[in-house]
């Protein structure tokens, strides 16, 4: 009997064993839920992620300062890794606004659009989300010529979109176009409040409509080479429905000093406070000379003075001794370029390139400004309109303001910045706009457009390249990497060359090649 | 034993059971008690060399007596009924039967060694098993192949040893981790490890971090918190026959680990053992030192220049003159000749172990300390390392109690960081240019690394390349774990044929990090400060009911069994950028400290059942299943079943085979194992908050990485193999073969994607893998006399690993390649799986060529690179591997050595494309004075004749090394891996001392490498132990070479 006991007693424990397991399964599913996350968020929070990482130090120290700043000759640097003096090729910083945005920024703009597009309560946000996802892709095909805009960032929601086909840069201008007027037209007050988790507007939707409007000006006057019926038809459209009147409408993304790399303007971040780029670059030859010979009262606002980097305070401040480094040298090149007094005085122990003029520190703060679309711009694109005969406006007056108005927004990021009203007329006077021909109103829209867009680098190149001013010197490097000609685009991030090798091997067809010298659709390539 | 008395009753229930075998009715009657108990005694000699043996098992056939020989030999045991056999056996030598009459006699038996037949292994589920009725491939070392000359990884000791088992390196010194690959790995994307099991319980064996594209540390394994002195013998089942019982956690083989247990003996034995070795780091750089720094040919000529160019070795040849560097002073301009060793120091590795055992017939207990003080190359860098092993065995009559209790305390100090170059010290060692000495970029004052005002002494423009006694002294990184890893087991003995078993096994680690980027470091002015708390936890419990079983020719070994695991893991810190007190280094001096809080768990509810049937001892049929159930799939398709069953067949023992074979054994076996998700919370896209809000808005994130997919299943691999296992001429030549061919489908893949989807991969349940080679362990005692003994051994795996299929893509289409890491260089070239080919191709740039081959230059002489990036230039992984031991021992000294070859697979290199880049390269030393002569053609077949001049060298390497071909090197090798040369004191020496033996040994380790076709690196330089990273190189911490002495004394 002993035995068979054990036999039934095995079997209770067999029995058990599999109630045991079956019982669990339960909660075996149940560890599976995430306690320290969620599946749903306010789409508003990824709207202030998104708008912050516009400005990210890693590719806005690259593709801006690095190459952008350097190439339009607003800065120049003898150290090898300023890429964009001498023309050389750096597959990292030349593809970073690619390698970051699309994860960045765009990914968390789609994922905002397809979260409210059926939500009328979150109208606003659906549209303003729209117009930054196509201000950024904007900026990447100015950079890069052809890329995925309609399906990009939308890996979530279809596996269709995993390899996203690169689309041609003039369908990617119809769909900007498009989608920036449809969420114009979207804005209502009834479409929901963003309040501070818009980092631009604080929610103000009138300037939203004010900022589509702008940028469908940029958009409209790129085009103004390849296809300028249409650009004229959208520019004349957006200048008519209205954009900004002063420099409160300014769209600028408003930083912080920390506590995070996350709230703190990246760009700034990279030239001065954690990174300190720029003990390393120097103001253009060609920027400070040009402020020179025009009196350009901005002069001593984007240079600091010369001067040990690390010691702001023992700076030479006075305006005559501003000089800028010439673009393209290295140190032992600069030498055969320099005056015979420059030259000793390069040569001397503890000078070398701190003879020449730094940028200005108190503009390189965490929390200044950092621009998507200024009312300089706005003034200066529809005095160009009027030249050209796009829109009916007086040409003179949005030249004059937005000369005045550039020159009065640098109190943003410092009140000392401010100027005497008077010299600021005076120097306007001296620009002579009305006096000028046609060709040479272009040249002087094209100057201060440049002078306008100081650290917004990128947009100072893509209109260079657009009209040609102001006039820029290539520099001579010998081991420029495609020839010593001012870069037309950005060579793409080497990583899609691999990851999605079809669509990106058919736009690289498509434009051409894929070099600095390819030009962009806009630009007069394919 | 046929005269059995008054059994009817048990008969009786025995025939209700339907059980008629009469060494279960013997067995039941010893139960039943027998007044007349009578004591047998002898003595178990080894017929070798007469010595008595110690710890040999001697049972009462039939029955559960038993008892085990004490120091002497000697054993004495209680016998009821007469006459009885007593079955005496030993590990490692042939077991023998006894009939016993009376207990008159005094018994001298006397065993003979023949390890080879009756070879004990411990198999899954830490079961004992005669080998020769296992059907599938199983190895096993003794712990003395890990222990003699040793490494602080256990894992690292197994190199060459194994067939088809890989071994990586710690990519940084002792306290790093181990990358252990058996038969090539099992899945494509995701973890490639196996799984480690310690006295019959999983142990936690998961990295805490690894260095990537952008640098990082090694943050070590779990494997670190075991000392090689307390291992018995590690078993490694290769095979998924072997490991199917695991289930899900074994699809990549499992590594069973017996640790010590005491044995039957008078009083305490007492062992200690002592050892030391000195570590040297081996420089593998070769640069060019005929030219200094400089740009374009010309030397720098102001202090800014000089240090914003410093890396650079473009300039004139040496000539001696003063000439201007990086902190304005002049030195002479010429080469020092100082190499990596003016910065890494000698390390050294002290490792102490104390171990008491004792024991008796009813138990046994081992109790061990040891004490571990490694100081690494690198300097300011140690680890130490103290454990308590303690293992209770207890036999009360039916009732057997185990407990096995690790405690392990680990203390890292400034684990290297590796890749990238912030804060790698070895980078800037290996690139620091030649003019300029150590002892400048020491600083000038007693803060290494400092300048005068106590911030980084930059030397270098790029603020990214850290100064590296900045780095080994200022940066501050310390990880202090204590971690308990056990288990409790109870069995009980229902029948002889039949037992109970439970097992509580649990495995916890408390890991306190802190690190620190310290005040005033270039690239981070206001530094930085860190603390992390993680507390890992897994548990096991597990209940089986098993036992064996003879019917007639017939016997039967069974198990059902159940497994719940849970694993869970939690981590708190804080810290954060910016301190505000200058060079004040704590968490409380951060200017705004963030929080981090991370939790996971996952579980695996499994059961399980085995058999091995054998017929007449020489032929048997093994069965397993098991079913597990992962918390981390979805519902739906959460659950697997892996079968194995496998036949084996003793032929010696079936047929009459020519008398040279001694033992001649087949088996073949199929199995299928698999595996759930890796991880968890990846079925839905999640959102969260980052670390602070902006100003009084909410920021939030997707936190996915990777594209969720809610509908992952398990994948499953399934394996034939075959193999044999010969033994000729008196044992002398023995030959262990296996072919085994493994297909993994629905393997859960971490696949590239493009990442303007807006994520880099998604997790996908595609992949089809191959894998299949062949594996063979030769043994050769090419000499064994009674003085001199010359042992061989050779073991040669091939595994190709290949892509078969890797699914479909939205549209139905194919797929065709994935995508795995890059490397820092970031010119395109990746690690690939491609379909058709093998695992882990690196593909990247070619130099463009016409039709006829011809390279192609621009005009003025630049090379060229391919149309695109697609091209396949080698494979990270290495197919073939081989190690060869020699032993020779006469009398008491011994000597033996470890060659251990890689052949076949390829490593792309990081540090040669910077040397190329910057200068440093043997091979930018042509042209330097007049040009560089380059022939070839234009993309339009225009002739190029032409002599790149001095000014474009730079450009002309830039452009050769961003071609990825040109630095894809065979990486195979050859190494002598091991050697040590050992004395043991005959008895007779130390026969007044209270001494029992005495062992001494001089052991070396990475002594040579005997050939390898990697310029300036090491062939086994890796800066990551992960599996996507294998093939990718990027100054990587230099390997060392330990000499050193072990000595072992017992009492």
């Amino acid at each position: 009997m002993q035995m068979k006991n054990k036999l039934v007693k095995t079997g209770l424990i067999l029995t058990s064993l599999f109630i045991f397991n079956a019982c669990n399964e339960d909660k075996l599913i149940e560890l599976n839920t995430n306690k320290n996350a969620v599946t749903s968020m306010d789409p508003a929070f990824l709207l202030t992620t998104a708008t912050l990482r516009i400005g990210g130090e890693y590719e806005n120290t690259r593709a801006n300062m690095l190459y952008a700043a350097t190439m339009i000759q607003h800065t120049a640097s003898t150290a090898g890794y300023f890429s964009g003096d001498k023309y050389y090729y750096n597959g990292q910083y030349s593809g970073a606004y690619m390698e970051r945005h699309y994860t960045d920024v765009v990914r968390l703009y789609s994922n905002i659009i397809e979260q409210t597009k059926a939500d009328a309560t979150k109208a606003n946000l659906n549209s303003v989300a729209t117009i930054l996802r196509a201000f950024d892709l904007h900026r990447m095909t100015d950079l890069y010529g052809d890329i995925p805009y309609t399906k990009a960032g939308y890996g979530l929601q279809d596996p269709e979109n995993w390899f996203p086909a690169y689309e041609s840069q003039k369908d990617v201008y119809a769909a900007i176009v498009k989608d920036v007027k449809a969420a114009r037209d979207k804005l209502s007050a009834t479409g929901g409040s963003l309040g501070a988790q818009d980092v631009v507007y604080n929610g103000d939707i009138a300037k939203w409509k004010k900022f589509a409007n702008a940028l469908l000006m940029r958009v409209a006057m790129r085009m103004q080479k390849v296809d300028a019926n249409t650009g004229k038809a959208i520019f004349a459209e957006a200048y008519a429905s209205g954009t900004f009147s002063s420099n409160a409408d300014n769209g600028t993304i408003k930083y912080l000093n920390g506590p995070q790399g996350h709230n703190r303007n990246g760009l700034n971040d990279g030239y001065w406070n954690t990174y300190k780029y720029s003990r390393d670059c120097k103001v253009s030859e060609t920027f400070v000379n040009w402020m020179k010979a025009t009196n350009d009262p901005r002069l001593m606002i984007v240079t600091g003075g010369t001067g040990n980097p690390d010691v702001a305070s023992t700076w030479d401040v006075n305006p005559a001794s501003a000089i800028g480094l010439p673009n393209g040298y290295t140190s032992s090149t600069l030498l055969n370029v320099l005056s015979a007094d420059n030259k000793t005085k390069f040569q001397t122990a503890g000078v070398g390139t701190r003879m020449f003029s730094m940028l200005n520190l108190k503009y390189m703060d965490w929390e200044d400004p950092y621009y998507l679309i200024s009312y300089a711009e706005t003034e200066l694109l529809s005095s160009e309109a009027a030249v050209r005969g796009w829109i009916t406006a007086n040409a003179e007056t949005h030249f004059n303001n937005g000369v005045r108005g550039a020159i009065q927004a640098w109190t943003a990021f410092d009140a000392s910045f401010a100027r005497p009203a008077a010299d600021i007329d005076a120097y306007i006077a001296g620009r002579n706009f009305a006096a000028a021909a046609t060709e040479d109103k272009l040249r002087l829209i094209g100057e201060e457009f440049w002078a306008a867009t100081f650290l917004n680098d990128m947009e100072s190149y893509a209109n260079w390249r657009r009209l040609g001013y102001p006039v820029l010197t290539p520099t001579k490097d010998p081991n420029a990497f495609d020839g010593n000609v001012i870069p037309r685009r950005l060579i793409y991030w080497e990583n899609e060359a691999g990851s999605n090798p079809a669509n990106f091997s058919a736009a690289v067809s498509r434009m051409g090649g894929d070099k600095f010298s390819t030009r962009v659709w806009w630009d007069g390539g394919k | 034993m046929m005269k059995i008395p008054k059994l009817s009753i048990w008969q009786k229930c025995l025939n209700l059971s339907g059980i008629k075998d009469f060494s279960i009715i013997i067995a039941l009657c010893s139960m039943v008690g027998n007044l007349n108990a009578q004591t047998v005694s002898g003595t178990v000699t080894s017929t070798t060399d007469g010595s008595a043996i110690i710890g040999a098992s001697v049972l009462e056939k039939g029955t559960t007596n038993g008892t085990i020989t004490d120091l002497d030999g000697k054993f004495s045991i209680q016998i009821k009924t007469f006459p009885a056999t007593l079955e005496i056996s030993y590990i490692g030598f042939t077991s023998q039967s006894v009939v016993v009459s009376s207990a008159a006699q005094a018994l001298q038996i006397s065993l003979e060694e023949g390890e080879a037949l009756s070879e004990v292994v411990v198999t899954a589920l830490g079961m004992s098993r005669e080998k020769k009725s296992l059907s599938y491939s199983i190895q096993q070392i003794k712990g003395e192949m890990v222990q003699e000359v040793r490494t602080a990884n256990v894992g690292n000791a197994l190199t060459g040893k194994i067939a088809g088992v890989n071994v990586s390196p710690p990519a940084s010194g002792a306290a790093g981790s181990t990358r252990v690959i058996i038969r090539g790995g099992s899945s494509l994307g995701g973890n490639d490890q196996p799984l480690y099991v310690v006295n019959g319980v999983p142990i936690e064996t998961s990295n805490y971090g690894q260095a990537g594209l952008w640098g990082g540390n090694d943050g070590g394994d779990g494997l670190a918190a075991l000392n090689p002195d307390d291992i018995e013998n590690i078993s490694v089942l290769k095979g998924n026959t072997a490991a199917a019982l695991y289930g899900a956690r074994a699809a990549n083989g499992v590594i069973i680990i017996t640790t010590k247990s005491g044995v039957a003996r008078k009083g305490i034995g007492v062992q200690f053992n002592s050892n030391l070795t000195m570590d040297r780091a081996i420089d593998m750089t070769n640069f060019q030192t005929e030219y200094g720094q400089g740009v374009q040919g010309k030397k720098f000529v102001s202090q800014d220049e000089a240090l914003a160019n410093s890396s650079l070795a473009w300039g004139p040849k040496y000539d001696g003159s003063n000439t201007i560097q990086f902190d304005g002073k002049s030195r002479p301009y010429s080469y020092l000749g100082e190499s990596i060793h003016d910065f890494f120091r000698n390390g050294s590795t002290l490792n102490n172990s104390l171990a008491f055992s004792g024991g008796n017939e009813s138990g046994n207990y081992r109790l061990a300390v040891s004490d571990l003080r490694n100081s690494d190359i690198m300097p300011n860098a140690s680890f130490k390392r103290q454990t308590v092993a303690l293992n209770i065995n207890s036999k009360l009559k039916k009732l057997t109690l185990n407990v096995s209790a690790n405690y392990a305390f680990q203390d890292a100090k400034n684990r290297p960081r590796l890749s990238d170059s912030p804060g790698n010290a070895n980078f800037a060692v290996v690139t620091k240019p030649r003019e300029i000495p150590f002892s400048v970029i020491q600083g000038p004052g007693e803060k290494l690394g400092a300048a005068a005002d106590l911030t980084e002494l930059r030397f270098q423009g790029n603020t990214f390349s850290t100064n590296p006694y900045w780095a080994a002294y200022q940066f501050y990184r310390r990880d202090i774990s204590n971690r308990l890893f056990g288990n409790l087991s109870a069995k009980y003995d229902l029948t002889d044929w039949l037992y109970v078993m439970g097992r509580v096994g649990t495995d916890f680690n408390n890991r306190d990090a802190a690190s620190s980027e310290a005040y005033g470091t270039a690239y981070k002015p206001l530094g930085d400060y860190n603390e992390t708390f993680i507390n890992r936890l897994e548990n096991n419990i597990e209940f089986m009911i098993g036992g064996q079983k003879q019917f007639n020719d017939i016997s039967i070994d069974y198990l059902i069994g159940g497994n719940q695991m849970r694993n869970q893991s939690k981590t708190k810190g804080t810290g954060g950028n910016d301190l505000v007190v200058p060079f004040f280094h704590s968490v409380n001096n951060v200017k705004a400290p963030g929080r981090i809080f991370g939790f996971s768990q996952i579980g695996i509810n499994s059961i399980y059942a085995s058999a091995n049937v054998g017929y007449k001892n020489w032929l048997y049929l093994n069965m397993t299943g098991r079913q597990d159930q992962f918390s981390t799939l979805s519902p739906e398709n959460n659950s697997l079943v892996y079968p194995s069953a496998g036949l084996s067949a003793v032929l010696s023992d079936a047929l009459k085979l020519p008398s040279f074979i001694n033992f001649a054994k087949v088996r073949a076996s199929w199995a299928q194992v698999g595996g759930g998700g890796p991880d968890p919370y990846a079925l839905n896209v999640q959102y969260g908050l980052l670390s602070a809000p902006h100003g009084s808005a909410n920021a939030g994130q997707i936190t996915n990485g990777s594209i969720p997919n809610p509908t992952l299943s398990p994948y499953t691999s399934s394996e034939i193999e075959i193999g044999a296992d010969v033994r000729f001429f008196n044992n002398r030549l023995g030959l262990d073969v296996a072919y085994y061919n493994r297909t993994t489908t629905n393997d859960i893949l971490n696949a590239g994607i493009s990442a303007t989807s807006g994520f880099g991969s998604t997790q996908v349940n595609i992949g089809e893998l191959a894998n299949r080679g062949v594996e063979l362990l030769l043994n050769v005692a090419a000499i064994d006399t009674r003085d001199f003994k010359w042992d061989v051994t050779l073991n040669f795996a091939n595994n190709i690993s290949e892509a078969v299929n890797l699914g479909k893509d939205a549209k139905g289409n194919p797929i065709q390649f994935l995508n795995y890491n890059e490397s820092r260089v970031r010119q395109g070239e990746r690690i690939r799986h491609i379909v058709g080919e093998q695992l882990g191709a690196i593909v990247g740039w070619k130099h463009a060529t016409d039709a006829k081959g011809t390279k192609i230059y621009t005009e003025d002489g630049m090379p060229v690179r391919s149309a695109n990036a697609n091209n396949i230039l080698g494979y990270g992984r290495q197919p073939i591997s081989a190690g060869l031991i020699n032993s020779f021992s006469y009398k008491n000294f011994t000597l033996s050595f470890l060659i251990d070859v890689r052949h076949g697979g390829s490593i792309f290199s990081g540090t040669n494309w910077l040397a190329y880049r910057w200068g440093l390269h043997q091979a930018t030393l042509e042209g330097r004075e007049s040009g560089l002569k380059v022939s070839g053609v234009t993309a339009t077949g225009a002739p190029v004749n032409v002599t790149v001049p001095v000014t474009r060298l730079v450009d002309y390497w830039s452009r050769y090394s961003d071609i990825t071909e040109n630095l894809v090197y065979d990486a195979s090798y050859a190494k002598l891996r091991e050697l040590s040369i050992g004395f043991k004191l005959p008895k007779s020496s130390f026969k007044k001392l209270p001494i029992e033996s005495l062992a001494i040994q001089l052991v070396g380790r990475n002594l040579a490498l005997l050939w390898s076709s990697t310029p300036n690196m090491d062939p086994e330089s890796a800066y990551s132990n992960a599996g996507a990273d294998q093939g990718l190189e990027f100054f990587a911490m230099p390997l060392s070479r330990n000499v050193g002495i072990n000595l072992s004394v017992g009492f």
